[in-house]
């Protein structure tokens, strides 16, 4: 597309003035390339802010009106109070009835506008639908806060803890996460996220996804499909997609393909929330495990790997430790 | 009063509400003088109210009050002119004058807005205060749809253009992110 073309686009899109084919052009447009993206964004916030800008100057419009207002004004029924005195006191109470459902409902309906929905995943995993739709599968333990319906222009929710995200695809309404290390933008794709009391760790799965730090916005990072970054003291940094098990909360499934013992234990903790340790001493990096569980018990896990393995484990305390005999 | 009159009346000062304070706006954008405009949104909506009543809960009213208050603005700026020889192009105010921005961002808006071709200004300052369709606007000003949509593209683009070669392409991202904190 040329320059000016989809200028002319997005300012149709802005406009509401596009047809459904033309939406689809623009979010073909915005999938192809994230500079796509920011310019698009760019030009969307001058749009916004000069629509604020330009009617920032106050005036004073209850006393324009107390100028022209028409007379007569109209009989006003709740600033008399003489109809009533003449009512029966049945029909004030029932009145008063209706009054008091007129307000529960009108304190209802603005209410309902745009509460607060809080999720928390307290005693399993969670799967549930936001408002536009889109997917997020909550870990046990994990937390999510949005508007329902979203904000005008934007979807914004925050997470603590972790989560996959399936975002329905919508270029004029980004999906933000935010949580206290940062955000997370969605540039249409599947996700997960772990917010850990030191940092946030992404992992794309398919897609593409923008990075930015609590601090400093301008600072940001595009991730694509099969890459992963951590969010650590307003630092973004891409790293090594580690282990193939950080969906296994919500598959059910632990993966091991000659995996060294050390990580196969991290995924194991990771997994069923186990203090599993090494002893002190272990090669570990000469033991490798291949194996796979699909919904098994934590036992089962463990009597399948000193099968494999010829170790033992032995119980401190809360700690399980391996242990060559 | 009548119920109707009662249902017109109440309609009449919710699009009251709705509309006066983006009107004086606009017509500001014309007329730089408060109290004129003013006077210029409150005698259109006297109008409707005696002269058009029929407007009052409709669609209509929106095209309507916004095409009145510019006429009605164009008209009061050639009363001016003539009553004023001293001051033959009326000493173009500057809009920022006595505005102090929240933000460096939105300052550097308004003068983008400002440093908009008068023509492309109007179209653009039109869509923003009405939301009207491209079609609504191509009858409120008179001139084709297709003008309207090349000078609503050539305003974002200026105003993009503006904005990058006074260095704040970037600046918005920050100020999104302070604002939404």
């Amino acid at each position: 597309m040329e320059e000016n073309e989809h200028i002319r686009l997005i300012t149709r899109h802005l406009s509401r003035e596009t047809s459904s084919e033309e939406e689809a052009s623009l979010r073909q447009w915005l999938e192809g390339d994230p500079a796509h993206r920011q310019q698009f964004d760019a030009l969307r916030n001058v749009w916004d802010t000069s629509g604020d800008v330009i009617r920032d100057m106050p005036f004073d419009t209850a006393a324009a009106w107390e100028k022209i207002a028409p007379s007569p004004p109209p009989p006003s029924v709740r600033r008399s109070p003489t109809p009533l005195r003449l009512l029966s006191p049945r029909l004030v109470a029932a009145a008063s009835v209706l009054l008091a459902l007129c307000i529960a409902a009108g304190w209802y309906y603005l209410t309902r506008q745009h509460p607060l929905q809080q999720v928390i995943a307290a005693a399993d995993n969670q799967q549930l639908t936001l408002p536009d739709g889109s997917k997020v599968w909550l870990r046990k333990g994990a937390g999510l806060k949005y508007q329902d319906p979203f904000n005008k222009g934007l979807r914004e929710v925050q997470l603590t803890g972790e989560a996959f995200f399936q975002p329905i695809s919508d270029p004029a309404r980004p999906f933000r996460i935010r949580t206290i290390h940062g955000a997370i933008e969605d540039i249409g794709t599947t996700f997960l996220v772990r917010d850990r009391d030191s940092m946030d760790e992404v992992f794309v799965i398919t897609g593409k996804v923008k990075l930015t730090t609590g601090e400093d916005p301008s600072q940001s990072l595009v991730l694509s499909s099969g890459q992963k970054a951590t969010i650590l003291k307003n630092k973004l940094s891409p790293s090594d997609w580690g282990t193939p098990n950080m969906m296994s909360w919500k598959t059910g499934a632990l993966e091991f393909r000659q995996t060294p013992l050390d990580q196969v234990v991290q995924d194991i903790n990771d997994h069923f929330g186990s203090q599993l340790n090494i002893a002190p001493g272990l090669e570990v990096e000469k033991i490798k495990i291949t194996a796979r569980f699909d919904h098994q018990h934590l036992d089962q896990v463990l009597d399948e790997i000193k099968l494999l393995t010829g170790l033992h484990i032995i119980r401190i305390k809360d700690t399980l430790l391996f242990v060559r005999q | 009063m009548s119920t109707d009159k009662r249902d017109s009346y109440y309609l009449f000062q919710q699009a009251f509400e709705t509309w006066y304070g983006t009107l004086c706006n606009y017509a500001y954008s014309y007329v730089r003088d408060r109290n004129a405009c003013e006077d210029i949104v409150q005698e259109v909506f006297t109008r409707i109210w005696e002269d058009r009543p029929q407007l009052i809960g409709t669609e209509g009213i929106r095209y309507y009050l916004f095409t009145a208050v510019r006429n009605n603005c164009i008209s009061w700026l050639r009363q001016a002119k003539k009553h004023s020889a001293a001051d033959p192009d009326g000493a173009q105010p500057v809009y920022i004058e006595h505005r102090r921005e929240q933000t460096e961002y939105r300052a550097m808006v308004r003068q983008a807005i400002d440093n908009l071709p008068p023509r492309c200004r109007e179209v653009f300052l039109l869509s923003r205060f009405s939301n009207m369709t491209y079609k609504e606007i191509a009858g409120s000003l008179d001139i084709s749809e297709k003008t309207v949509e090349n000078q609503m593209t050539k305003a974002l683009k200026l105003m993009r253009s503006f904005l990058k070669d006074h260095g704040v392409y970037l600046a918005w991202a920050l100020t999104n992110f302070l604002l939404s904190k």
